[in-house]
């Protein structure tokens, strides 16, 4: 009994130290608000003869599959199609492969040889092809349907590049942003992290930040949405998937601001109509700014005066010159700026 | 309180977590029922010493002295066959006990049966400028002396159930709140106010008393059906926004903010009572298919459908003392009330086609048209009553726009490294505004425009990779001035994996923008350089460097005071953003972190030639942690972080900041 729980106890600290020496992530909300909802549209893409089996796979690929057995795609199948699931399901008929690698016999120059003689596919194709696998199911996803024509596959980023289906190549480790550190966002252990977030290479907004670099220098800035202190992600504005919408914005029009600003929200009788034309963005900026309220200008009389300047056939600057330094900003009278139900001037 | 407040989520989450924690680990964690989990809390105490404007770091931070939940998680999964309603659940709650930002997260998972999950999460926002503090010029008060001390909540519900591989069925519920304390400022306006008001009352705002209370909801249902190479989805569902807002003043008398004004410390307010209300409700509608027409051609579609409509209505009486006339040589004593209701509506749909076609196996294209129209229309009736003389008036006001955009795109790829995608986009904007059943000719605009774009993906060799994109446009003219009429820009990226540890990628952006009408001039430059290396397994730092400059310039046009009354704006703003960092765990049990950001914010705004409100500000902020991992303890983390912000003009807000945070976590 005393050796048993000697055992237990140095397999805890294994454990614990193991655990402690993981690279870590961190995420406040790790998963997705909404989950999945994908249909299984494997295509044979061969005869069922051409198939191994992942049972194949694992006995050389052993460390990729205890990976992905602990993914959904581990379980994404449909009776019916007792071959087209597993690897084969993503990488195509292996049978010839197995095979062939087998023949091999470790040879390097064989092994060469047989990979050329029967290739498996292995996702090297243009982005285009690589991202296509993916979207034979994943096509079936609302918030994936428009992968193939989204911004991020016209500029050469495909699935893999975010995700990785093995956790074979996570980004390069680095140390918490500064303000995640100074915030104290919890960091989660990679391998959880990288299951509940998508199989996303790296949590947000670090994945994101590290091709959006002047993004990431925005949201550093004394005004922000609390992107970097884990309270909010990237994609609860943008759908990376590609969208109608400007910029990849989840919703139309305002409607992505206003999921959560939603006292700014109209109609009213008397709208801004910078706000009903241009949007929340042709006076702010959403990822950070110096100024606040994270309004584009340093001076916000400037956003201001930038149109109630006699544009466009309208009145000049309402107010006489040299008279703003003593008046302070336009919203301190004209506070109900976004729009009002009460007053064409917007002052109450 | 604060403490008995810190203390509740422990109270909840310790018992939860105790008897795992009393629990043999075996494996990959302990065992919990039928369940295989593993998961960790932190708990936290902090001490903060917080020197100089001390609303400000609570606006910018909010990170005070005691003891937090700092992250509490439990992740399960089901052992093989043993559980028939769930493969697996997860929690976790974050920032509990008195940070700002506040998180719990659910999940409960049947693989091919059911998703379900639930979030919630609190952002505590703070605002108070330094209102009281002289600029150098010698003026008081140009701050917006607005404050505000709220908390937003947002949550929401979704439930995912696979009712055939071909069919999903989705339930989702939102939530979104946000309540709390302002102070804002309203100038004391009414309807049919005769002339000499106007120059007492839209110059010389009073602080008002507004406590907020916003709730919105929105419910939706639906399905996925997916069949022969079609996929088609539907969601319906219903959304609602109730707001309510009293106004009250905050002293009596109570003089305006505006100090300067002639006569501030006579002309008082002495009552303010006033409520304002509106509920907007909408049905939503989400449809949209996608398909394979033939093995080459795929084709999609989208709609999407909103109606909010509601009432609205305030009512507001107040009185005091006011200048008589323009000159303000004598005064009178004044009562008002003024009441108004309105009735808005607005229909808005989205509607988009999209066509692909693959030529070959290195060309395809892509034809995408989308259409998006808002029907806005409300009125309203109005009633004041000033010192015993009523006015009442009504009044009708309607918005149509209606956006169109044609897209044609080729997308090149000749080789796996090399992408290009030449496209050109057509919009076509109609904005239509009617007050009082006629149009608007000042608001009512059609704008065309042409723009030719690129983007661009090359990777030279394996490890070196080039993203970029160009476009032009011009649109004739432009409904806002603050929005440009030509616009010139790109953006380059490239990344260099210069071996396994080490990694380098720069980023610039380039925008030319102009409005002809107003002599405006808008010019963005951007170039962000950032470095990843790991050493080893123990050692890693990152760093980088980011310039951001934004150039603009314009004429306005007074419409009266001192000449000359054609005059300009300039303004520029250049942030310099420095990140840096690194970690080394020189012994298995012990291991350091620094990380840093530095940034500099320079460039001035003036309007007219008056001199500049706002100057060059510096923000920097670090964190040294040091930690220890003991066995059947946990880790024990000390971080020490300090943090400043100054503005060299408005010194008003300028704060300087300590804080030392000691962390406990353990895994379980």
């Amino acid at each position: 009994m005393a050796v048993t729980k000697s055992r237990t106890r140095h397999l805890g600290w294994l454990g614990i130290l193991l655990f402690l020496a993981m690279p870590v992530w961190a995420q406040r909300m790790p998963a997705p608000s909404v989950g999945p909802s994908v249909a299984w549209l494997g295509k044979a893409k061969a005869p069922a003869s051409a198939y191994a089996g992942t049972a194949t796979c694992k006995n050389c690929h052993s460390a990729r599959y205890a990976e992905f057995s602990k993914t959904a795609h581990a379980h994404a199948t449909v009776a019916g199609h007792t071959y087209l699931h597993g690897c084969e399901a993503c990488h195509g008929p292996g049978k010839a492969h197995a095979q062939a690698m087998e023949a091999a016999g470790g040879s390097d120059a064989k092994v060469l040889a047989a990979l050329k003689s029967a290739p498996i596919w292995a996702f090297q194709g243009t982005p285009q092809q690589n991202a296509a696998v993916c979207l034979t199911c994943h096509i079936s996803s609302k918030m994936q349907e428009g992968f193939q024509h989204s911004t991020h596959l016209a500029h050469g980023v495909a699935c893999q590049n975010c995700h990785s289906a093995h956790l074979v190549n996570p980004l390069p480790k680095h140390p918490a942003y500064a303000q995640e550190a100074m915030f104290q966002v919890p960091r989660l252990p990679q391998q959880i992290a990288w299951l509940k977030s998508g199989q996303l290479r790296a949590p947000q907004p670090d994945l994101c930040f590290s091709c959006h670099r002047g993004v990431q220098a925005k949201f550093a800035l004394p005004v922000h949405h609390r992107v970097p202190e884990g309270l909010l992600k990237c994609t609860d504005c943008h759908n990376p998937h590609g969208t109608p919408q400007q910029a990849n914005l989840r919703e139309i029009g305002w409607e992505t601001c206003e999921r959560c600003h939603v006292e700014k929200r109209g109609p009213f009788m008397y709208p801004h109509p910078a706000v009903q034309v241009g949007g929340c963005v042709a006076c702010h900026n959403p990822h950070g700014t110096i100024n606040a309220f994270l309004i584009k200008r340093r001076d916000t009389r400037t956003v201001c005066l930038q149109c109630h300047t006699g544009f466009h056939g309208q009145d000049g600057v309402p107010h006489g010159r040299l008279g703003f330094q003593t008046s302070g900003t336009c919203v301190r009278c004209h506070a109900m700026v976004h729009g009002s139900n009460f007053d064409p001037t917007l002052l109450r | 309180m604060k403490l008995k407040k810190a203390l509740w989520p422990l109270a909840l989450l310790v018992p939860l977590a105790s008897p795992l924690l009393g629990q043999d680990s075996s494996g990959n964690g302990v065992t919990w029922g039928n369940f295989q989990t593993e998961g960790s809390v932190t708990a936290a105490y902090r001490f903060a010493d917080v020197r100089g404007f001390r609303p400000q770091y609570q606006q910018m931070f909010d990170l005070f002295n005691g003891l937090r939940l700092d992250d509490f998680r439990i992740d399960g999964n089901a052992k093989p066959g043993t559980s028939a309603f769930s493969d697996g659940f997860e929690l976790q709650a974050t920032g509990l006990g008195g940070d700002p930002f506040e998180t719990v997260q659910l999940g409960v998972t049947k693989h091919n049966l059911y998703d379900f999950r639930a979030d919630w999460r609190q952002d505590h926002y703070f605002f108070n400028q330094n209102d009281a503090f002289v600029w150098p010029g010698g003026q008081p008060g140009l701050t917006p002396n607005q404050n505000w001390d709220t908390v937003r909540k947002l949550g929401s519900a979704a439930l995912t159930l696979h009712a055939t591989n071909q069919l999903r069925l989705f339930f989702h519920m939102e939530h979104a709140a946000d309540s709390g304390n302002i102070y804002a400022t309203q100038s004391p306006d009414f309807l049919g106010a005769p002339d000499f008001w106007g120059f007492y009352a839209r110059g010389n705002p009073f602080v008002l008393f507004e406590p907020l209370r916003d709730n919105s909801n929105e419910w939706l249902g639906g399905f996925d059906y997916t069949d022969q190479g079609w996929t088609f989805h539907l969601g319906a569902g219903y959304q609602m926004l109730d707001e309510t807002v009293p106004f009250s003043n905050i002293t009596s008398p109570q003089v305006s903010i505006d100090g300067l004004i002639k006569g501030n410390s006579t002309d008082v307010l002495l009552n303010l009572a006033q409520s304002e209300a509106r509920r907007l409700t909408s049905p939503v509608g989400d449809f949209s298919y996608t398909g394979a027409l033939t093995p080459d051609l795929t084709y999609r579609g989208q709609l999407n459908v909103f109606d909010f409509k509601g009432p609205a209505n305030f009512v507001q009486n107040f009185n005091g003392v006011a200048p008589a006339n323009t000159a303000n040589t004598s005064s009178i004593t004044y009562a008002i009330s003024q009441q108004g209701t309105a009735q808005v509506s607005a229909p808005e749909v989205q509607l988009s086609q999209g066509l692909d076609y693959t030529v070959n196996s290195w060309l395809s294209t892509d034809i995408f048209y989308s259409f998006y129209h808002l029907k806005s229309e409300a009125s309203g009736s109005y009633y004041s009553l000033f010192n015993g003389t009523p006015t009442s008036n009504t009044d009708q006001t309607d918005w149509r726009i209606g956006m169109q955009n044609l897209t044609f795109a080729l997308n090149i790829t000749p080789w796996s490294n090399l992408v290009v995608r030449p496209g050109i986009h057509l919009m076509k904007n109609n904005v239509e505004s009617v007050s009082g059943g006629e149009a608007d000719p000042a608001l009512t605009l059609t704008t065309k425009t042409i723009m030719p774009e690129l983007s661009l993906f090359y990777s030279p060799v394996k490890n070196v990779t080039l993203r970029g994109d160009v476009h032009s446009y011009d649109a004739g003219t432009s409904y806002f001035a603050i929005s440009p009429h030509t616009q010139n820009g790109g953006h380059l990226q490239a990344k260099w994996q210069i071996n396994d540890r080490f990694s380098l990628d720069d980023s610039v952006q380039i925008q030319n923008a102009k409005l002809l009408d107003t002599a405006f001039v808008d010019r963005v430059r951007v170039n962000s350089t950032a470095l990843t290396f790991n050493l080893n397994s123990w050692a890693n730092l990152f760093a980088g460097f980011t310039y951001d400059s934004e150039f603009d310039s314009g004429q306005i046009q007074y419409i009266r005071g001192t000449p000359p009354l054609a005059d300009s704006l300039r303004e520029q703003t250049v942030n310099r953003v420095i990140q840096g960092g690194f970690e080394i765990k020189p012994v298995s049990r012990f291991g350091v972190r620094f990380t840093g950001n530095y940034d500099h914010t320079s460039g001035i705004g003036q309007v007219s030639g008056e001199p500049p409100s706002d100057g060059p500000v510096t923000w920097p902020l670090a964190t040294g942690t040091a930690y220890l991992d003991l066995p059947t303890v946990g880790r024990f983390s000390v971080d020490v972080q300090r943090t400043y912000y100054i503005q060299q003009i408005f010194a008003g807000d300028n704060f300087s900041a300590n804080v030392l945070t000691l962390r406990w976590t353990r895994n379980f």
